[in-house]
């Protein structure tokens, strides 16, 4: 391992310009649960990290019934899942962070790390992107916003340019009778990389009985986390019935495109998909309904 | 009948256990000396090569590199266990992707790590061979043209290609047993490559003395065995080689194996300086020395009434590219192929077989944990075809005592029928599943302690505080706290009045070292021997200073006492000795122990729920009986039994190095997946009311047996859980599910 520049910067400002100063060169850290095993095993290298913990925005949760829930880049997982407000609107969110890793991973791994490292099985995408989620990122050029899901470009790979930092991300408020679930399949029960992981939302009428808006996204299939918008788009309006959830099921299968390796063939990883949209959305369905 | 003993049976914690978690254990990579240098070796990226030229001009020219070595730089001199196959660096070909074709000694890691960097090899590439199989044909390419001259090759040669041992047991008459059978089955089972996953990688560190000396420390359980295997392939005698005891931070029989200590003596000698090596896990997972994948082919011949008449096996293990790292060149265990079965007719043939695949060693029961999977499975095959219960058919036809079990042995009171009982009954064998896709498997295997030599001494000084002096490294198994007590009892003192000692090869002639379940018993009885020798002259001492004669005189609770009634502490009689010495009074005994008379059985039961969408299995209990001896420590007792369920369970479930074309695949602890706490079931462990054993106050070994049926009882439990046989393993979601796919037709 090199020597490398290690900053903590205080200010968003400061964060940006220390980034904006190296350019390529510079790393921002979070939890490091992912770049810290990257720089010590040479699959990535940086002159300068600039370490975003002490950065107030990037830190915060904050939830609004208005505004919806932001939460800062670098907020770690434990605090996401403890937080009553996220706890009560957001339970699948609280899937995705509450399976991350393990304990000790949860204590620094951030949801921004996960979204920033874009790797195509991180677990918390999928369901930033059934929620709608909303990156919020800032540069030397000032601010911007990019949808979640088209955030990442292929594996390690997305939007952000030399300079930028995310800031946080928001997730609207939930809308009445809403629910949302992630599973992922793994060989064991923790500390894995997931084989296929699905993360569905749905916003039901009233009555419970009908689809009013499902949104569907997966990781593991592909080179990037996926958003199912047809599997979703076909729910809407629907009764609630197995028929419709498996044809949806069918359609995110359909844009599915895992590749074999040592986790798992492809046709493994597109019989997950059906299995955990079928079950993901089942279980959304009882959170709208309140059942669960 | 129950003795009533003081300190053995307690729940003693481990004496080490402190300086483990405090950090103040040393460890090999902990040593550090004057001087010393960081080696690090070039590996073959290709499974099978010719090495053209090695040009390592620009590596030596580097600042801080002390020196770099090839193959032609040393001599021509293959080292191994007892097959010596296996050369220290690849001269004229490479045999493994892995392989060491060149070393470098540099002032620190990242230095040698840079040095290897500008190492140039010409390579030209050679038909590869991977499939055992295919590697025993006669269109394979030859991988060791040189066999015939290998020191330590079993005789005869096998006439097969590729083959470096070929076993045979037999029992009856093969032929006339399947002549004489109503009902012939025969299936074929696939095994893993499997790590030990140990905690801490292959480490060591050489150092030559100015007067040729050579210190070396090296986390190898086996010091006096390593001392031998290194005296031959650097030809010095064996007083002129120490190797120093260091704690060893996991075993599970990958540290039987010299590893990088040949090669580490040779940077030493270029560089005159020490060298230390350190592999990372990528090296471990690359080129350590796993557990021999297995095909197994089985046929059975039946009695129409259910009783086993002749057991045909074959098994087939993949050694990789060399026989080097097994103690005996070929898997013992591979006898296991009849288990625990009354079987009048019984042929058994194992082959040891050279393929371009990473060379494979020893791992916990060698051969066992594989051929006890092929074999329960292939129990429950046939007795499904026959519609016998499971558990039923096994106990029509578990060995009786009295009875030779399939390879002709006979042991003493032979309890495997109680053993599967208890497991059968705790586990609520006949009790309705809960609800379809849950499954309940039954498996049993045997572990006799293993043999050996070992050397104890027991001090007393003159406060009374012993301690025991061995040659016998800690491998994290508990068992100096289990020897500590074995002298306390027999000195009547406080186990905390005890210590241990781990002294060097100078010390002591000779000591097997941990393996094979047999510390228990072959340290135990020199320990015990000692304790009792030391106790002898105490008391001879204690009957002079209380006027009285030796043989009136006992030892009890600390205190002698003579028959008419005066009494002397031990401490002070020790003191007094110490005294009128001028040193430590100390007691001896060098014990072989002779093949032990009792095996040890253990049946299990596995509870499994599998999930017919996906093909997860969940083992939701597993039920544990074990024929036991006297338990000396029910802490250190339980550990081994609860880390060899654990490590069966991963072999069951998940564990795999995968490869392709040679090439592991999974070259880290997150793509080798070895069991987590959320992975690990309910345990029930039954243990049998102890019935004897060679080992010190009737006990028995312990470290292997939990860890044979695990593969068995899951995949038995599947089995039932899905109603098709999983033959192949890890046993999978996706293979799970293509058998229940295979099955839907
Ligand atoms: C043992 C272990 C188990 C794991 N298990 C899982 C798992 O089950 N599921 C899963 O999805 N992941 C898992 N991971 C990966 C990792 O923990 C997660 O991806 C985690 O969310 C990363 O967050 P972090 O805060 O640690 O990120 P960091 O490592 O700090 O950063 C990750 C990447 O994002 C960049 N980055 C971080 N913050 C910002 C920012 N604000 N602006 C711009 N770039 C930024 C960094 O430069 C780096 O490239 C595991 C990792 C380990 C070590």
């Amino acid at each position: 391992m090199e020597a490398i520049e290690y900053t903590t910067p205080k200010t968003l400002a400061e964060a940006v310009q220390a980034m904006a100063d190296k350019g390529d060169r510079a790393r921002a850290l979070a939890g490091g649960t992912d770049l810290l095993v990257q720089l010590r095993g040479g699959r990535r290298s940086a002159d300068l990290i600039v370490d975003v913990k002490d950065v107030p925005e990037l830190n915060q949760i904050s939830y609004d019934a208005q505004d919806g829930l932001t939460i800062g880049a670098a907020a770690p997982c434990y605090q996401i899942y403890q937080d009553p407000a996220v706890a009560a609107n957001y339970p699948g969110l609280v899937d995705s962070a509450s399976l991350i890793g393990s304990i000790q991973i949860q204590g620094r791994a951030s949801l921004g790390g996960n979204l920033c490292n874009s790797a195509p099985s991180a677990d918390a995408i999928p369901v930033m992107i059934a929620l709608g989620a909303v990156a919020n990122i800032a540069g030397p050029n000032g601010t911007r916003q990019v949808a979640v899901e088209d955030f990442c470009t292929g594996p390690g790979r997305n939007v952000l340019e030399s300079g930028e930092v995310l800031v946080s991300v928001t997730m609207p408020a939930p809308q009445a009778n809403s629910g949302a679930s992630y599973l992922r399949f793994i060989p064991r029960n923790e500390m894995d990389i997931a084989v296929a992981g699905v993360g569905s939302s749905v916003v039901l009428d009233a009555s419970g009985q009908n689809f009013v808006s499902a949104r569907i996204s997966l990781a593991s299939v592909a080179p990037t986390p996926v958003f199912c918008r047809e599997a979703g788009a076909s729910l809407s309006g629907k009764a609630v019935s197995d028929e419709a959830v498996e044809a949806a099921a069918q359609l995110a299968m359909a844009d599915a495109v895992p590749i074999n390796d040592m986790r798992g063939t492809v046709r493994q990883r597109i019989h997950l998909v059906g299995v955990l949209t079928r079950r993901t959305l089942n279980i959304a369905i009882q959170r709208a309904r309140g059942e669960e | 009948m129950v003795a009533a003993y003081s300190v053995v049976g307690q729940p003693v914690v481990r004496g080490e256990g402190a300086d483990k978690v405090s950090g103040q254990a040393i460890y090999t990579s902990d040593i550090t000396l004057p001087g010393m240098l960081w080696g690090q070796v070039l590996r073959s990226p290709f499974p099978h090569a010719r090495i053209v030229s090695i040009d390592t001009s620009r590596a030596a020219q580097l600042p801080g590199v002390h020196a770099v070595i090839t193959g032609q730089d040393i001599p021509d001199r293959r080292v191994g266990r007892l097959l010596r196959d296996c050369p220290v660096l690849a001269r004229d070909k490479v045999l493994f992707v892995g392989e060491k074709v060149a070393a470098v000694a540099a002032t620190d890691p990242d230095v040698a790590e840079e040095a290897l960097l500008l190492i140039d090899v010409e390579y030209e590439e050679l038909p590869a061979v991977f499939d055992p199989l295919e590697a025993m044909t006669d269109a394979a390419p030859t991988l060791h043209e040189n066999l015939a001259s290998y020191p330590g090759l079993p005789r005869p040669m096998s006439p097969v290609n590729n083959v470096f041992a070929h076993n045979v047991w037999d029992k009856g008459e093969i032929e006339q047993g399947f002549a004489e059978s109503d009902l012939v089955f025969e299936h074929t089972f696939t095994t893993q490559l499997m790590h030990q996953a140990y905690l801490e990688p292959h480490a060591c560190v050489v150092d030559i003395d100015s007067d040729g000396r050579v210190q070396v420390w090296a986390n190898n359980k086996g010091p006096f065995m390593l001392r031998e295997q290194l005296a031959a392939v650097w030809e010095l005698p064996q007083e002129q080689i120490r190797i120093n005891p260091c704690s060893i931070g996991g075993d599970f029989g990958g540290k039987g194996s010299f590893m990088d200590v040949p090669l580490c003596y040779y940077l030493a000698q270029a560089a005159g300086r020490p060298v230390k090596m350190v592999m990372d896990y990528i090296q471990e997972l690359m080129a350590g020395n796993p557990r021999h994948p297995g095909l197994i082919t089985l046929k059975t011949g039946m009695k129409a009434d259910g009783r086993i008449w002749a057991r045909q096996a074959r098994t087939v293990f993949n050694s990789g590219a060399y026989g080097a790292f097994k103690p005996r060149v070929h898997l013992r265990g591979a006898d296991h192929s009849g288990g625990p079965y009354r079987i009048p007719h019984v042929h058994i043939d194992s082959y040891m077989v050279y393929t371009n695949n990473i060379p494979c060693g020893h791992m916990r029961a060698p051969a066992k944990p594989q051929v006890t999977f092929a074999v329960e499975s292939h129990m429950d095959l046939i007795a499904r075809a026959m519609g016998l219960d499971p558990y039923e058919f096994r106990m029509l036809n578990v060995l009786q005592d009295g009875d030779a079990n399939p390879v002709g042995e006979e042991w003493l009171n032979i309890r495997a029928g109680d053993a599967l009982r208890q497991a059968a009954e705790t586990a609520g064998w006949y009790q309705p599943k809960a609800k379809p896709y849950t499954g309940r498997g039954i498996s049993i295997s045997d572990q006799p302690p293993g043999s050996g030599q070992s050397a104890a001494e027991v001090q007393i000084d003159a406060d009374g505080k012993a301690t025991l002096l061995m040659s016998l490294w800690d491998t994290g198994t508990g068992a100096h706290t289990v020897l500590r007590q074995v002298v306390a009892e027999t000195l009547t003192l406080p186990v905390e009045d005890v210590g241990v000692v781990i002294q060097d090869t100078d010390a002591v002639a000779f000591e097997s070292g941990p393996g094979g379940s047999r510390v228990t018993y072959t340290s135990g009885q020199s320990a015990l021997g000692a304790a009792e020798d030391l106790r002898e002259q105490l008391t001879v001492l204690a009957a002079e200073y209380l006027g009285g004669a030796a043989d009136s005189v006992t030892l009890q609770a600390g205190q002698f006492q003579a028959g008419d009634g005066r009494a002397m502490q031990l401490k002070d009689v020790a003191a007094q000795a110490v005294a009128t010495l001028g040193e430590p009074l100390s007691g001896q005994k060098t014990y072989t122990a002779p093949p032990s008379e009792y095996t040890s059985y253990c049946a299990q039961v596995a509870e499994v729920e599998v999930d017919p969408e996906t093909g997860e299995v969940t083992v939701n209990k597993l039920v544990t009986a074990h024929d036991v001896g006297t338990v000396l420590n029910p802490l250190t007792h339980q550990g081994q039994i609860e880390g060899g369920v654990i490590q069966g369970l991963g072999y069951a479930l998940m564990e795999e190095m995968e490869t392709e074309e040679g090439r592991v695949s999974t070259l880290s602890l997150g793509d080798y997946k070895i069991p987590t706490i959320k992975d690990i079931p309910e345990l029930v462990t039954v243990l049998l009311e102890p019935a004897g054993g060679p080992a010190p106050f009737a006990s028995k070994g312990i470290g292997e047996s939990s860890n044979t049926p695990v593969a068995g009882a899951i995949a038995n439990a599947v089995y039932d859980a899905i109603g098709a046989p999983i033959t192949q393993l890890p046993i999978t979601a996706e293979r799970v599910l293509r058998a229940i796919r295979g099955k839907e037709g």
